[in-house]
């Protein structure tokens, strides 16, 4: 497993659209955050530390290997500097949500890949180690169990900084204690459209959840997506707080629902125009920006999920999601493009691969 | 002037950004604003999370809080953050910190998370000790409700676990 491949394959579960409650949730998130004991933390941290914290990652590389993959066989684990990595590479791993914006732009980092890409971990981000799981659909548990067992293998070698009283010591405040940071990615049209969402995700707050758009704090929700994770770390378990999620999840998952059925049902026509110009617009344009294909890309997922478009699969919309982000369509063109040449490609990207998925014409 | 984020090349790109009535001004260079914008990721100094801690930081100290004992306390023993560096980045230094600067901490923690203590996970090789003792809090607080409800059959046989316990705490120290 190379990082050519790595960045050139679409991959990861998440993209091939299957998981519980694929229609809505597209996936599933546990992050968890760790330092060292007696290493400074990363922002403090000078070259030989960084160096030593490194090595250390080197020395629990084998011992990750007895994690079992999703078919029982060990995924192969790889590490990665990102010092040898290009800008480009990066971009690739951050549109594929395996390491964050912030350690792309840092030298002194590395990243540790499981071979199905389920599993990252970041080396020297904010704080020294942050583990992430990657699951398709909605799949509280099992992303933590998986993120769960990582943490204990890496204890088993490392000392990690940890008192009774505050749990883990991270970097930042707002991560101490379980340094557990759990969301699911959902696909929201219908709450968008008929303009609930803000009322919704304003009384998540006061049950500890979170909302935020696709790439984190600080990003819009482009494409009606949204990441729904927990508020605090500190205090309660964690398993109250998977619960939470699951539970908050499962009842934004269930209003979605009703919305998509209810503006089907009152708006009809209006709904069918709308998904019906998305699918004219994305299997003829010539060029498209990053924004429009998005908009439009969420509108077709809605008509798949709705029956409106039976002749196209669900995750054409998970693919070409990553597919037309700036880095991984400049990797897939082999060169780099300006704003205007992007354009152009996505647009033949996507038309392309909709037009793939055309069966009912060909007959 | 210099771009923002490189600090090297002079600034070209000046972007100003209005949300709800907060207007923040960028100055890039060519370079950093198409890499900038390629990404996707709006980059926002001055809005961050670490500003927010900070600023909560600055604000029990305003408050007198815990004026004193910072006085006491201005830099970690370990890695020689200062509390002024805290106040303005909100990033903790080392593992250290979290005990040098326990008492503006303490109220910061209850702010942001609305807890002071731990209540979840332990380490599991370093935890053995530590999951015994969570366990006996737990049997104690278990024996004050049995006394409580005066059901002292079951005080009694719970006041044998914590006995049972205590011993075998003793001998791992």
């Amino acid at each position: 497993m190379s990082m050519a491949d790595i960045i050139r394959n679409p991959g990861g579960q998440w993209v091939a659209g299957s998981g519980p409650a694929g229609d809505v949730a597209l996936s599933t998130r546990v992050r968890l955050a760790r330092n060292l004991a007696d290493v400074p933390f990363p922002p403090r941290m000078d070259e030989r530390a960084a160096e030593r914290v490194l090595d250390l990652a080197e020395q629990v590389l084998p011992g990750l290997s007895e994690v079992d993959g999703q078919e029982g066989v060990a995924g192969r684990f790889e590490m990665f500097r990102l010092r040898a990595l290009s800008l480009l590479e990066r971009r690739v791993l951050v549109e594929k949500h395996l390491i964050s914006p912030q350690h792309a732009r840092d030298n002194r980092g590395a990243v540790i890949l499981r071979d199905d890409e389920a599993v990252s971990i970041m080396i020297n981000e904010e704080d020294h180690f942050r583990i992430q799981v990657l699951y398709p659909g909605l799949q509280v548990e099992e992303s933590w169990a998986l993120a769960d067992r990582v943490d204990d293998i890496l204890e088993g070698t490392l000392d990690f900084a940890f008192c009774p009283r505050r749990g883990y010591l991270t970097t930042c405040p707002t991560n101490t204690g379980t340094g557990m940071r759990a969301s699911v990615m959902m696909h929201l049209p219908g709450l968008a459209m008929s303009r609930q969402a803000p009322r919704v995700f304003g009384a998540l707050s006061k049950v500890g959840i979170v909302v935020r758009g696709l790439y984190g704090e600080g990003t819009e929700a482009a494409a009606n997506i949204f990441q729904v994770s927990n508020q605090t770390t500190l205090g309660s378990s964690e398993q109250d707080i998977r619960a939470n999620l699951q539970g908050v999840s499962q009842q934004i998952i269930d209003r979605e629902r009703i919305a998509r059925r209810t503006i089907y049902e009152e708006a009809k026509d209006h709904l069918e125009d709308r998904v019906w110009r998305a699918y004219g617009v994305l299997t003829t344009a010539r060029s498209i920006s990053s924004q429009e294909a998005m908009g439009r890309l969420s509108d077709l997922r809605l008509g798949v999920d709705l029956g409106v478009l039976p002749q196209v699969k669900p995750q054409v919309f998970n693919e070409l999601l990553l597919q037309i982000s700036p880095g991984f369509l400049q990797v897939a063109e082999g060169r780099e493009l300006g704003p205007s040449e992007r354009d152009l490609k996505r647009a033949q990207l996507i038309r392309e691969r909709i037009n793939q998925n055309e069966e009912w014409r060909r007959s | 002037m210099l771009c923002e984020n490189c600090h090297q090349r002079p600034a070209n790109v000046h972007v100003t950004r209005i949300v709800n009535a907060d207007k923040t001004e960028m100055h890039l260079c060519s370079e950093c604003a198409r890499e900038m914008d390629d990404i996707g990721i709006p980059f926002e100094p001055g809005v961050s999370m670490q500003n927010v801690l900070a600023e909560l930081l600055n604000y029990d100290e305003l408050l007198g809080r815990h004026a004193t004992r910072t006085r006491a306390t201005p830099q970690c023993s370990a890695c020689g953050l200062t509390y002024q560096e805290l106040t303005r980045t909100g990033l903790m230094g080392c593992a250290h910190c979290y005990e040098d600067f326990a008492a503006p901490l303490q109220s910061l923690l209850q702010r942001i998370h609305g807890a002071k203590r731990h209540g979840g996970k332990l380490p599991r090789r370093r935890g053995g000790a530590l999951n015994l003792r969570r366990e006996m809090e737990e049997l104690r607080q278990r024996l004050d409700d049995a006394i409580s409800a005066e059901e002292y059959e079951r005080a009694a046989t719970l006041r044998d676990e914590i006995h049972q316990m205590e011993k075998e705490l003793g001998l791992r120290g």
